[in-house]
């Protein structure tokens, strides 16, 4: 196993579902429930409620509410792709891990996608009760 | 009219506001004055906003001495609303829909940007509606009867122009959506600057700069005369 294969499994599964991992739970566009990983156990991300940003209007670091939520996609049996609505389920808050909230990555916005270190970020939004 | 009181153009601002403050229902929240910033959450659903101000103006050219001008004023509209995402949460959210039931619920979720677009749509036609209907045509002022049977209106040629929509974006997982418009409109101002504050006659004391050995920077004390400091 090469330095960036270690990187892509092991690596990233210590950074992402070690001790920061938070369960999360992905439903397809196909309907399919995403809710465990490659080896059966419950699917780990790791899930940012706020991130730093720059305001484009004058140029100030700012702390934004926006959900980052960072899966290996080794563990993903389908992988999110750009154009497609996905269900994201995410506990409430990192301390309450019983109580999932709703939240859809849509085609607003692409995942970002890691290539090179085989990881992705979803960036779901809020969603109401039509 | 003078410096003391309110020219046209301040008062046709008070009077949009009023107007649209008459009107707005729980349709939108009107903001007086311009406000720096308003957050994604304060526009949700119902709650969008409508800010209003005094953007610019101009005096027409007018024959000297004559002591009213025309005024073409602007006055900028700036729309703010946001919207979540839309799905049937009841069936996303039930542990035993199937999987062809989710695939239904999500292929029928509605995208925030496309919400928030037909309700930028909605928003402008409800304050068109409100600021070009006939019967607020005067803007709550007096209309007054004129000489060969014609009515004066205080502001002539109410126009709203130059709608245009900016770029959707994501914040704090919202749909952000803005967009301006400028309702413009010509008033006659009058100046003849009755009213003005009279000069204070008391001389003013500015002072040094430099602290006395009181610690006081205004004070006026022959120490600091440039004279006797530059005395040997």
């Amino acid at each position: 196993m090469n330095i960036r294969e270690h990187l892509a499994t092991k690596g990233l599964k210590r950074m992402i579902e070690g001790n920061f991992g938070l369960p999360v739970i992905l439903i397809a566009p196909d309907g399919t429930t995403i809710s465990t990983d490659d080896e059966g156990n419950t699917l780990k991300g790791q899930v940012l409620y706020d991130h730093d940003s720059l305001d484009p209007e004058t140029g100030d670091l700012m702390s934004t509410k926006e959900i980052r939520v960072t899966l290996r996609k080794t563990a993903l049996s389908t992988i999110p792709a750009a154009g497609e609505t996905w269900k994201v389920s995410i506990p409430d808050d990192p301390s309450g891990q019983d109580t999932m909230t709703t939240y859809l990555m849509n085609p607003d916005e692409s995942p970002v996608d890691g290539q090179s270190a085989g990881f992705i970020t979803l960036k779901p939004k809020n969603v109401d009760q039509s | 009219m003078g410096i003391n009181d309110e020219m046209l153009f301040e008062q046709v601002r008070d009077k949009i506001e009023a107007l649209l403050l008459a009107n707005q229902g729980t349709l939108f929240r009107t903001i007086v004055g311009q406000r720096e910033r308003v957050d994604s959450a304060e526009v949700k659903d119902g709650l969008r906003s409508l800010q209003v101000f005094y953007e610019s103006g101009e005096y027409s050219d007018s024959k000297s001495g004559k002591q009213t001008k025309e005024h073409d004023c602007e006055y900028r509209l700036e729309y703010k609303l946001s919207r979540a995402a839309r799905v049937d949460l009841s069936v996303l959210d039930n542990d035993s829909a199937t999987p062809a039931q989710l695939q239904a619920a999500l292929l029928a979720a509605d995208e925030g940007s496309t919400l928030a677009d037909k309700a930028m749509d909605e928003f402008r036609r409800i304050i068109s509606q409100i600021l070009l209907d006939p019967k607020n045509r005067a803007l709550g002022f007096t209309v007054t009867p004129g000489t060969r049977g014609q009515l004066n209106y205080t502001v002539s040629r109410p126009k709203l122009e130059r709608f245009r929509k900016n770029q959707p974006l994501q914040k704090g997982g919202l749909i952000v959506l803005t967009a301006s418009e400028t309702f413009t409109t010509t008033v006659t101002e009058t100046f003849d600057g009755a009213g003005v504050v009279a000069a204070d006659a008391s001389p003013i004391n500015y002072g040094t700069g430099i602290a006395n050995a009181d610690g006081d920077p205004t004070a006026d004390e022959s120490l600091f005369d440039v004279d006797t400091l530059n005395s040997p």
